[in-house]
């Protein structure tokens, strides 16, 4: 007997090629993954439903991740967390954000912000931690400097939270576990 | 919010078998796994159609990472062959499109009872161990939540205790599989049951590997180069089984880690674990055309 096999819906090949970035960015900080297409929602529509809760500094990007039955709470209750990191106000609010305790390090926040990736006149870091195969260098720009410091700040691993760097189509992550040397 | 706006149109099954609110919070907790290695992350575990305890972990983590272009091998004890693991094999094919495979070389999802193969992993590749006791405190701490406590507090003194009381009883280490093991120093986590001999091939791997216990309801993960420690004393060094000189009875690969098959005489025969590898040397021997990868172990010694 011969069975019909299940193939993917156009919804199900984006999310899917979406979490394959998401994965393969935080298991290899610094390795740029590619994703599907240039877009903050695509990254919420493939993680977020009504289980979870979320921040976003953008109101019309915020209406359309609240369709994914996400509910939308205050910064220092957020479990994902749009914004911008590029001006350095937002940046020092992000002091207040979830990171876990360590009965439960997992109950912390994940921030998604587009930036420039590999681009002039960023800042240059150098990741090591797991995933990374020894060092790895990474040009950063339209992320304030400060973020950087409040980062070692807030992270007591295991505690802390996970950042996505997003420019276009192109896809960073830096867990919690990634120690960062500011160049 | 209306509820036809968060539901889709009806289908008989979800693309991976899983439905996608399921999928979703798989994927939340694997990617917490992935930010603290080591630390177990507590997720729903759905209901898939095979018993708790076969293998439902690691079937939940493989199904939310299919693709159609996925290629996959599922292994039990080391073997392709087993009921079980073809049963999971023919299963992921049916619920996601995707194409089976017996080699190593060739998978790019690796689901795994209880063995690591022999042939190295590369950074492609991603390998899902089936947990069934995730826990490496509970011979120590029967409650969790005081195990929980402990993690918390880094608190491993009991486990090095347990492995002193072994030298003292036996004079060796006694523990055969799930060798508790500190993950980027921080950690310690149980490796699945997999034998001592494969607890250094996860050290600093270059692929990423997810760790998942259907019933206990616990994922966790070790993503590529991630410092895999073995819990050991200073002056008593790690021992791995002693397979060094054994040579497998019927492809006469020798050493890797063996099968030991009594014999009516009171003596021992051999066979290698790792089936496939087993097959591809016998492949060889008939003048087929077959790669052997680069393994772990040559001649018994591993690789660094």
């Amino acid at each position: 007997m011969t069975h019909a096999l299940l193939l993917p819906t156009a919804e199900d090949t984006r999310s899917n090629a979406t979490f394959d970035a998401l994965m393969w960015a935080l298991a290899r900080p610094g390795v740029i993954q590619p994703l599907p297409d240039a877009c903050l929602l695509l990254l919420a529509e493939s993680l977020l439903d009504r289980e979870c809760t979320f921040f976003s500094s953008d109101d019309g990007l915020g209406r359309q991740i609240a369709a994914t039955g996400a509910y939308p709470a205050m910064l220092d209750e957020a479990e994902y967390v749009f914004t911008s990191l590029a001006d350095g106000r937002n940046v020092a609010a992000l002091s207040t954000l979830l990171a876990g305790n360590l009965l439960y390090p997992d109950a912390s926040a994940t921030i998604f912000s587009p930036a420039m990736i590999d681009g002039a006149g960023g800042t240059r870091l150098r990741l090591s931690g797991p995933g990374v195969n020894g060092s790895i260098d990474l040009v950063i720009g339209d992320v304030d400097r400060s973020f950087w410091s409040l980062r070692a700040e807030a992270i007591r691993y295991p505690l802390g939270w996970d950042v996505y760097l997003l420019d276009c189509d192109r896809l960073v992550g830096i867990p919690r576990s990634t120690f960062i040397e500011v160049l | 919010m209306k509820l036809d706006q968060l539901t889709k149109p009806w289908a008989a099954f979800s693309y991976g078998f899983l439905d996608e609110s399921a999928k979703r919070e798989m994927r939340r907790r694997i990617l917490k796994a992935i930010a603290i290695p080591g630390y177990q992350v507590p997720y729903a575990s759905r209901e898939v159609p095979i018993a708790r305890g076969w293998g439902t972990g690691g079937l939940q983590v493989t199904l939310t990472l299919l693709k159609p272009a996925s290629v996959v091998k599922v292994i039990d004890q080391g073997a392709d062959d087993s009921v079980n693991a073809s049963s999971i094999r023919k299963f992921l094919r049916r619920v996601s499109s995707a194409k089976e495979t017996l080699d190593t070389l060739k998978a790019d999802i690796i689901q795994s009872r209880h063995r690591i193969p022999e042939e190295k992993l590369r950074e492609d590749q991603i390998l899902v161990l089936q947990v069934p006791n995730p826990e490496p405190l509970r011979p120590v701490q029967p409650d969790m939540s005081e195990a929980r406590v402990m993690h918390g507090d880094a608190d491993y003194g009991q486990l090095w205790l347990t492995l002193y009381e072994q030298l003292v009883r036996s004079g060796r280490i006694m523990q055969g599989s799930s060798y508790p093991s500190m993950v980027n120093g921080r950690h310690v986590m149980t490796p699945s049951p997999i034998p001592r001999w494969d607890v250094p091939k996860m050290h600093m791997a270059a692929n990423l590997t997810i760790l998942s216990a259907g019933r206990e309801k616990r994922i966790h993960a070790v993503p590529p180069y991630t410092r895999v420690e073995p819990l050991v004393f200073d002056d008593v060094p790690y021992r791995v089984e002693d397979h060094a000189d054994k040579t497998c009875y019927r492809s006469g690969a020798m050493g890797f880690f063996m099968n030991e098959l009594p014999q009516d005489d009171g003596s021992s025969s051999f066979e290698i674990s790792d089936s496939q590898y087993g097959v591809k040397h016998i492949q060889r021997r008939e003048g087929e055309a077959v790669t052997l990868g680069e393994t772990y172990y040559r001649e018994g010694r591993l690789e660094r």
